[in-house]
């Protein structure tokens, strides 16, 4: 089942002379259950694609289509809703909120969403992250690799169609990183969940279904294994 | 500039909206102060001028000074210009009404003492010839001969003596007593003057001067001869002037001095209110008041000022925080990175300082020619209220800057130069936060959903930065419903004052003789007095037998006597009010047309007893009893023993005092009313000298302050039981001064507000802008717009919130206090300004909610990523 569809997509930054094509006609179709590593050198689009993906960035043209829906078609709040819902960004900064304990992070789409947190959902999804004994703890004072751990848990905690992650180990050692992709993989087996992510690993790489390579905003490669 | 500075400079700049609000406070602050001080300069500046239209314009008077000797006044390097005065001795006023005040006293004025002496001319021209003179209107009002503009006096001028002495302006007439030893006048010369002009009352004719004035002209270089008063001004006013008066003195062989034993002390009369103004003598009580309330006014400039700026440097500071970090762990030392701080405040204080003086300046200039006029009327006088820009208010208003943002720089300073390398590397400012700080309750979720939880815990997050807002806001809350509540208080006040009055102006003249009746005639006939109502009243006693004394007299006073010694209040009323009284009392108007003396007792009174108040009759005696009263009126000033026994009979007896007297406050005191006819007739038995009763008029007037001119010009000065109380001067002049501290304290509220706000908008858009990280997160993960627009209306609401809950209160506390202080005079209930109240609430919320949609506006339309990869960067 197609779970997502890019139509040739197109974004440039600047105008004139001094235009840059960061994504110059991609298209690509991925199956729901699909684990997609996404690599290429700096500058090549990766990140930019999946923002777009995500449903942060707007394209220059081109249409994405998740789950059915024309997303860029949805206006800002419609697009809101629809990101908390279907989407889970993992950054390579983690980015969780100061203020709010793990728990709260976690929860956060959930709770924009003014819904009910499914308890045993949650304490699986902690269970798995191994964070059972820091809930109440603020970011500040986490390890990198928790902090990492927790965005997880809030990009999955939703059950979204599609869980996109930006170098998610860029900022980790190698331990940390291997548990990370542990993660994602077993969410990735365990809930169907289809994930992109972008690495600059080989290993990671390696392990994914899926391998497209991009340069010069144009993919390059597409190897399914 | 070195590398420090440089970056410093960079990062206000990068920080432009932020530094411009910083300069705009700095501006406020500075501008306040400069109002301040040029306000005390301006204030102090109408005070001379004053001073100088009542008194004239010089610092110190040598009298008595041998012509020959005027050159050392006019060769002095000290002395600005010099005013030379010749008295040319007394002439009789033929016919004057004033038995004490028979003469005019003639003085000759040289053309620089007639320009500054501060001689209010009324009529005609001041003198230019010496065949010229201007006399005092005092000679028309109080000695009742008319002289005009144009008339020729022809004056037999000499010396008074008494006893081979001659005598001064400051000597009072001695009148011929039955031996007929007194003064006599012997005229020397005679002389011809056409009179050009009509002066008021010179300030320096003594109160109880025998000769009226009359000046004239003289050339002081043809006036080879006689003693001169010489009055001079000097270039240099401070405390040297009392050396230089000594000095001055001994150079001119001053004949005024005594010897003591450390030597001679030459007297020299100096302008003393006028050099107290100039600061030469500390001690005069305003120069003081002016001084204690710019220095509170200041103060509070400081408070409010300071808040701001050292806000803006803790903001601007930990904003550097990484920047400063990066620059120690390269090297910088922690006096380089305190500088910093400090160059900061230069720059802020070198934009801000000056165009807060002009502001300033400028706003002081345009409140003058507002509030000029209204002062001019309220003083009375030719002194006007003019701008000062004096160099020693700027100064003062610049120090006083500094000082404040040296003081605000202070503690961010400090903290910039403990800032180590390791802030440069971490990556959260947010890392002495703990959860115990953004605990919030779950009350707040369950009634204001997600969002109201996060905005509060963004709050918490920053608790001084939180707190700097709050007491902000509250500072404002409280000034703004203080000055409110004060000016509602006195608006109240007044309106409760002005019905409760029942005449414009009363005057009043203990021990009245034909020539005060006749003077009563003539103020009644005054074209300014459109009402009035004339009261008189007299003292007496009565003898009452222990039978007819009080029963508390007897029983509870103490020493019980056979009889007791009353002391008796007759009053006449008028018709109408006496009518009113008798009506009140049941007695028929027939008792008092018989013929025969009659009176209504108020047969009460009414005294502190026993820590506890006693209230009873003062006499036990039915209608009809006959009343023995001594009116001799042996009281005051001239101890006569003169009995004048009078009969009364007493007609009825009031509990209730009639308005305008009041029931006594000792047992042993009765007021015994009657119409006024009987009143003249039980005193036509005295003889005119010894009916010394008082007479009160009451006024209506729609001219007061011309009105009390007018009488006070015509009353003879020199008999001291005469006064007026002009109750509508006073009422008008207290509503015009609150009216005018009002103005002041709301301009100086509003720009306190001022300050307030920058602080808000730079504490608000600082926290806004910090987290435009989050503020992208939490969009990404999925917050909508609306979300959005609620956290922020939630912020706005905790903020409004907190600090209305200490503004209110204290403000409520502040309001009760001043209502206690002012309706100390007046009685009115407790109210609250309570529009202020609603002005106040709603506008708290307005200006943060308006500062916050504003700030977060731009972040809004921002692109996601842009803000996540600025942060990372």
């Amino acid at each position: 089942m197609e779970i997502l569809r890019v139509e040739n997509l197109a974004k440039v930054y600047g105008s004139g002379e001094t235009a840059v094509r960061a994504l110059d006609d991609v298209s690509l179709s991925v199956e729901k259950g699909e684990f997609v590593a996404i690599v290429g050198p700096s500058g090549s689009g990766k990140s930019t694609l999946l923002h777009i993906l995500g449903g942060v960035d707007r394209p220059s043209s081109g249409q994405v289509f998740i789950d059915g829906i024309d997303i860029y078609k949805l206006n800002e709040t419609k697009l809101a809703i629809f990101r908390r819902r279907q989407v889970g960004l993992i950054y390579q900064f983690y980015n969780l909120i100061p203020v709010l304990n793990v728990e709260e992070n976690i929860t956060l789409p959930l709770l924009l969403d003014e819904r009910k947190v499914d308890k045993s959902r949650l304490s699986e999804i902690i269970g798995i992250l191994g964070l059972g004994d820091r809930l109440g703890y603020l970011p500040n004072q986490l390890s990198g690799g928790q902090q990492q751990r927790v965005s997880i848990g809030r990009a999955l905690i939703n059950n979204p169609a599609l869980v996109l992650a930006d170098e998610p180990t860029g900022n980790l050692d190698s331990k940390n990183s291997t548990e990370i992709i542990e993660l994602l993989k077993l969410s990735n087996k365990k809930y169907n969940q289809t994930l992109l992510v972008i690495t600059h690993d080989q290993n990671i790489a390696l392990q994914a279904d899926r391998i497209i390579t991009m340069a010069d905003g144009r993919i390059e490669g597409d190897i399914r294994r | 500039m070195n590398v420090v500075n440089k970056l410093t400079l960079r990062h206000l700049l990068l920080n432009k909206k932020r530094t411009l609000v910083t300069i705009i406070g700095v501006i406020l602050s500075v501008s306040m102060v400069t109002a301040v001080t040029t306000f005390v300069a301006s204030a102090q500046d109408m005070l001379i001028q004053d001073t100088i239209n009542d008194r004239g314009n010089w610092h110190a008077k040598f009298q008595d000074i041998d012509a020959a000797k005027a050159d050392v006044f006019l060769e002095s390097e000290a002395v600005e210009q010099a005013l030379f005065a010749r008295n040319l001795g007394y002439a009789e006023l033929m016919g004057s009404a004033n038995e004490y005040k028979p003469y005019m006293f003639i003085q000759e004025f040289d053309k620089a003492s007639i320009a500054e002496l501060a001689l209010e001319l009324v009529d005609g021209r001041l003198p230019k010839q010496e065949n010229e003179v201007v006399v005092s209107e005092h000679i028309r009002y109080n000695g009742g001969v008319e002289i005009k503009v144009g008339d020729k006096l022809d004056l037999a001028i000499g010396q008074r003596y008494s006893d081979g002495y001659p005598l001064g302006q400051d000597n009072p007439f001695s009148k011929a007593d039955a031996d007929g030893d007194g003064e006599t006048l012997q005229p020397e010369f005679t002389r011809e003057f056409t009179v050009v002009g009509i002066v008021a009352r010179p300030w320096f004719e003594p109160y109880s001067a025998p000769g009226y004035t009359v000046i004239t002209c003289f050339d002081r270089n043809s006036a080879t001869t006689g003693p001169l008063d010489v009055r001079v001004r000097f270039k240099k006013i401070n405390r040297s002037v009392y050396e230089l008066g000594q000095e001055l003195a001994a150079q001119a062989e001053s004949p005024d001095y005594i010897e003591e034993d450390s030597g001679v002390f030459y007297l020299v009369r100096y302008n003393d209110t006028l050099l107290a103004l100039y600061g030469v003598t500390g001690s005069e009580v305003f120069s003081n008041i002016l001084t204690t309330f710019a220095l509170i006014a200041i103060a509070i400039i400081m408070i409010g000022s300071i808040s701001l700026i050292y806000n803006a440097f803790a903001i601007s500071i930990s904003e550097r925080s990484r920047q400063l970090g990066m620059l120690a762990s390269v090297g910088a030392t922690s006096k380089q990175k305190r500088r910093s701080v400090f160059f900061e405040g230069l720059i802020i204080g070198l934009a801000g300082i000056p165009l807060g003086v002009l502001a300033g300046t400028v706003g002081m200039g345009i409140t003058f020619s507002f509030v000029g006029p209204i002062l001019a009327n309220l003083v009375q006088s030719s002194a006007q209220l003019r701008l000062i820009v004096s160099p020693l208010a700027i100064v003062i208003a610049i120090l006083f800057s500094m000082l404040t943002i040296f003081i605000s720089a202070w503690i961010p300073a400090r903290r910039a130069a403990k800032i180590a390398p390791i802030a440069a590397i971490r990556q959260s400012r947010d890392v002495k936060l703990t959860r115990r700080a953004v605990r919030t309750s779950w009350l707040t979720r369950l009634l204001f959903g997600f969002e109201a939880t996060l905005a509060l815990k963004n709050l918490k997050r920053n608790r001084s930065r939180f707190r700097a807002t709050v007491v902000s806001l509250t500072v404002s809350i409280v000034l703004f419903l203080t000055v409110s509540a004060y000016a509602t208080y006195v608006t109240v006040g007044s309106n409760m004052y002005t019905p409760g009055l029942n005449c414009d102006m009363e005057i009043a003249q203990r021990g009245m003789s034909k020539e005060e009746r006749d003077f009563f005639a003539q103020v009644i006939s005054l074209k300014q007095v459109e009402e009035y109502s004339y009261e008189q009243s007299c003292y007496g006693y009565m003898q009452v037998p222990a039978e007819m004394a009080s029963d508390f007299l007897i029983n509870k006073w103490g020493d019980p006597k056979e009889e007791y010694n009353y002391y008796i209040m007759l009053k006449s009323l008028d018709e109408k009010a006496f009518a009113d009284l008798a009506r009140a009392a049941g007695v028929g108007m027939d008792a008092f047309t018989s013929g025969k003396p009659a009176a209504i007792a108020l047969n009460q009174f009414r005294m502190p007893w026993q820590g506890g108040y006693v209230e009873s009759e003062v006499i036990k005696a039915p209608a009809g009893t006959e009343l023995t009263v001594d009116l001799s009126s042996s009281f005051g000033e001239r101890d006569q023993e003169i009995s004048f026994i009078q009969e009364i009979t007493l007609a009825g007896v009031t509990t209730e005092a009639p308005m305008g007297s009041s029931v006594w406050t000792d047992p042993l005191s009765l007021t015994l009313f009657v119409p006024e006819t009987m009143f003249d007739q039980l005193l036509a038995g005295l003889p005119d000298e010894e009916q010394r009763y008082t007479g009160t008029l009451y006024i209506n007037t729609s001219e007061p302050g011309l009105l009390e001119e007018k009488i006070r010009s015509m009353h003879q000065c020199d008999a001291g039981d005469f006064h007026i109380y002009n109750q509508a001067q006073a009422a008008q002049e207290e509503k015009q001064s609150k009216l005018l501290l009002t103005v002041f304290i709301t301009g100086f509220i509003l720009l306190i507000t001022g300050i307030c706000i920058a602080n808000i908008i730079n504490t608000i858009t600082t926290s806004i802008a910090l987290r435009r990280r989050e503020f992208a997160m939490l969009k990404s993960v999925g917050m909508t717009p609306k979300g959005f627009n609620r956290m922020i209306r939630y912020e706005s609401v905790f903020y409004g919130i907190k600090a209305l809950s200490f503004g209110l209160p204290i403000s409520l506390g502040i309001n009760y206090l001043l209502y206690r202080a002012m309706s100390d005079g007046f009685q009115f209930p407790f109210t609250l300004p309570w529009n202020s109240y609603i002005v106040a609430v709603v506008s708290v919320f307005a200006i943060v909610f308006i500062t916050m949609l504003y700030s977060s506006l731009k972040m809004k339309n921002e692109n996601i990523i842009d803000s996540l990869k600025n942060w990372s960067a």
